[in-house]
């Protein structure tokens, strides 16, 4: 097995699979309901009793509503990589096995998006849309799709001249096929390995939009919009705020962790198979 | 510049002592240098204010960016005729006095009215003040035909010059107005309807000069960062006696957190609307924080022609839903008090045995039903998440958010920039095309404007709320003289308010500031407003 073979992965996937499986199990974990909330009760520091992570600015539960964000946040991180992946692959392949035009055609309006900062352009999308969820997911999807289709047309280019693709044409393979059977096997890994270290970053861009009030409407719990939430209890009450900030860099740091080793892995691959 | 230090009778011994030390240190001070109170500045120092929106536009009556920028800036730097009196009868709203305008009378026919104007007084660049200057000014703002009229001047002064039908001198210390119909509250209009040098005018054209404004008033305009700070140095001339303090910086501070920081920092030496939950640390570290009541109101605008907000029963249920005793307690550390009608405690128009809508989630769930709701209904309303007097607008509404909920209206939740809301409301429009906004107002500051809230015939989005009744309370008001017999009118007028509740009412803004402690002499009257003279700061 993996595991066995490479601890430094297993730790990594691990450290990412975590905040998944907490994030299904918020019904079962989260002590209180996360939208109850007793103004009486704002702003208790972590260890009050019945709220082992204390309370934000509206009396409820941090702890049940840092759980319960998981969800909304970890769609907005993971769902956007998903759909770029797929896009990015399919555009970055297309792009490299047609014709010239089609390949500048492509290559010129992904350079277009890839001019923009990505959080400037992830909020330019966002400020089009209704705020929620779905509008987050869509814009982080615009963002991180130009990125990986680079790497798949690098990737697609490296192998277009090969001799096994030349072989396949010469037998008669149609266009899908070449790209379904010969080409998307080789660059599959290389965009996923790819992907899984964008995580991370969508992870904190989803926060960012959410900070700016783009992302889900109150009083649904988001980390980004905690922090937002939290952010003016600074100087009174410095631990509260920092909570989302913590949970948000540790989720970005697992995901990216997890994209290192699997580059690196996939590196000692090519390097084996040379 | 050099510092031409008079220790005005009217300034304290201490101060004279500071006055001094500071003109041996420094004789000079440059306008546009750094704000934060260091080195220059004798007399009364450097008062750094920390605003809570954005900067006005500094020609006289655009001003934009909410009252806020009236407040600490277009007041400062102009006057209209009259002005608010905020240094007296603080206990009470204020009373409009003479400013640029010694006397008026109206005459028999309730139109006509005649201004004496105070004699002796120039502008911050020496022109002087007289008939002339008001002319000038009135073309400016209602004149197509005036070079210096621009459509921008025209709309921002349509709101309180709009009553104006002619104008005339009667000699040069005379100007005799005329509205269009009897208007009891002109006078007060007339405070908002302010007066620039002429001579300034024509000298930077009248589109630029907000970029060189010059009035009458106790601080002339230094220099600005363009939507960052404003810097104004005080008028030595200035007719009631130059303001004892040096220099008037606004730095626009929208933050809460950045707010406080610059408090503590020495960044800023005053900061406006301080987070409530900051004010403890604050009043530890020694900052004063004062307070007092005026005529604000936070409130929801319904849609009274919207589903079922359109049944008076649910409006007055949701009313009855509400907990402002928490908010204001828990939530806002007492810095509003509970509103349980539609005037303003600080208000002529408040009586106490209008309070009728105490915290009754019982009652709202009678009422929802008899109004066919027995389960609730879902609803939305936009919300700004910040802007000039609307307090804390998200956490308030998420508080009301649940106390609605647990009689089962479920509210969804939209959030915008105020300059993006109140832009849809000038256009009778709600941005987010909710069921309702949340926003505040200071519903007396200008009589003028009552109608635009509770009126008929608003051109702003008022949830479609008319009544008959209380349209003509408030015309028959506007036009009678007699104070007293307006606020009694508008008293009635409030009351129907309240009991057609077309608003959610939540609480009333006691006006909090948190100033440093070296910031002495602020007078805090019960009014949005503030007279800076008064005001010195020591090292």
């Amino acid at each position: 097995m993996v595991t066995i073979r490479h601890p430094r992965t297993a730790l990594a996937a691990t450290a990412a699979l975590l905040p998944v499986l907490l994030a299904l199990a918020a019904p079962l974990l989260a002590p209180a309901d996360p939208d109850t909330g007793h103004l009486a009760d704002r702003l208790l520091d972590p260890g009050a009793p019945g709220h082992p992570l204390g309370t934000d600015g509206q009396g409820r539960d941090l702890l049940s509503r840092l759980l319960w964000a998981a969800r909304p946040s970890l769609t907005a991180g993971l769902l956007p990589v998903a759909v770029a992946a797929l896009a990015g692959a399919l555009i970055g392949i297309t792009a490299a096995l047609t014709g010239r035009a089609t390949e500048q055609a492509l290559l010129r309006t992904l350079d277009v998006l890839y001019a923009f900062p990505g959080v400037l352009l992830a909020i330019a999308v966002a400020t089009l849309l209704t705020p929620g969820l779905g509008a987050t997911v869509l814009a982080l999807s615009v963002v991180l799709t130009p990125a990986v289709a680079r790497v798949a047309f690098t990737e697609t280019r490296r192998i277009r001249t090969a001799e096994y693709l030349e072989a396949a044409t010469v037998s008669g393979a149609t266009r899908t096929t070449l790209i379904l059977r010969q080409v998307l096997p080789v660059v599959a890994p290389v965009v996923l390995v790819y992907a899984s270290s964008l995580v991370g970053l969508a992870v904190v861009y989803a926060a960012g939009l959410s900070f700016l009030g783009l992302g889900v409407p109150p009083p649904t719990p988001e980390w980004g919009a905690m922090l937002d939430e939290l952010r003016p209890a600074l100087f009174t009450h410095p631990w509260l705020a920092a909570l989302p900030a913590l949970v948000i860099l540790a989720v970005s740091v697992a995901f990216n962790a997890l994209g290192e080793t699997l580059r690196g892995r996939l590196g000692e691959g090519t390097e084996a198979t040379r | 510049m050099t510092q031409h230090l008079r220790i005005r009778s009217r300034a304290a011994a201490a101060l004279a002592t500071a006055a001094l030390l500071a003109a041996t240190g420094c004789a000079s001070t440059s306008a546009g240098g750094d704000a934060a109170g260091g080195g220059g500045g004798g007399g009364g120092g450097t008062l750094v204010i920390g605003a809570t929106g954005k900067l006005p536009n500094l020609d006289t009556v655009i001003g934009g960016a909410g009252f806020e920028g009236k407040r600490l800036l277009s007041f400062q730097i102009y006057e209209g005729l009259t002005r608010y009196e905020l240094l007296k009868d603080t206990d009470k709203p204020p009373q409009v006095t003479g400013a640029l305008a010694e006397s008026w009378q109206v005459a028999p026919d309730k139109v006509t009215w005649t201004f004496a104007l105070r004699k002796g007084v120039t502008f911050q660049d020496g022109t002087a003040f007289d008939a002339d200057a008001v002319l000038f000014n009135l073309h400016r703002y209602l004149d197509k035909a005036s070079p210096e009229y621009t459509d921008a001047l025209g709309a921002a002064a349509k709101e309180y010059a709009g009553d104006i039908a002619s104008y005339r001198k009667t000699d040069d210390t005379h100007v005799e107005l005329v509205t269009s119909s009897p208007n009891g509250h002109f006078p007060e209009d007339l405070a908002h309807v302010l007066i620039a040098s002429p001579t300034a005018v024509r000298k930077s054209g009248s589109a630029n000069f907000s970029q060189h404004p010059v009035g009458t008033g106790p601080f002339a305009f230094a220099s600005q960062t363009e939507g960052q700070q404003v810097d104004l140095v005080a008028n030595k001339d200035y007719w009631r006696g130059a303001p004892r303090l040096e220099r008037l910086v606004v730095k626009a501070l929208p933050d809460p957190a950045a707010r406080t920081a610059a408090l503590r920092s020495g960044g800023a030496n005053w900061i406006e609307y301080p987070n409530p939950d900051d004010l403890e640390s604050l009043k530890a570290d020694g900052a004063q924080v004062l307070s007092n009541s005026y005529d604000h109101l936070w409130y929801w605008i319904l849609d009274t022609t919207k589903g079922p907000w359109a049944d008076v029963r649910v409006r007055q249920a949701a009313n009855y839903a509400i907990d402002r005793q928490a908010i204001a307690d828990n939530l806002l550390h007492g810095t509003a008090d509970p509103a349980y009608q539609a005037a303003p405690r600080a208000t002529a128009a408040y009586d106490q045995g209008d309070d009728r809508y105490a915290h009754d989630p019982a009652k709202a769930r009678q009422l929802l039903a008899e109004a066919g709701y027995p389960n609730g209904f879902a609803t939305s309303v936009t919300v700004p998440t910040g802007g000039s007097g609307n307090l804390l607008p998200v956490p308030i509404t998420e508080a009301l958010q649940r106390d609605l909920a647990a009689v089962g209206i479920k509210v969804d939740i939209r959030t915008t920039d105020w300059t993006t809301l109140i832009g849809a409301e000038a256009k009778g429009e709600v941005a987010l095309g909710s069921d309702a906004i949340a926003q505040s107002t200071t519903l007396f500051q200008s009589e003028a404007l009552l109608p635009l809230f509770i009126g008929s015939k608003s051109p702003f989005w008022t949830g479609h709320y008319a009544n008959a009744k209380v349209d003509e309370l408030i015309a028959t008001a506007a036009a009678n003289p007699d104070q007293s017999a307006r606020q009694a009118a508008y008293r009635t007028a409030l009351r129907q308010v309240t009991e057609d509740a077309p608003w959610l009412f939540v609480v009333n803004d006691r006006n909090p500031r948190a100033l440093a402690p070296s910031v002495h002499g602020l007078v805090q009257p019960q009014s949005w407003f503030l007279d800076l003279t008064t005001v010195s700061v020591t090292k």
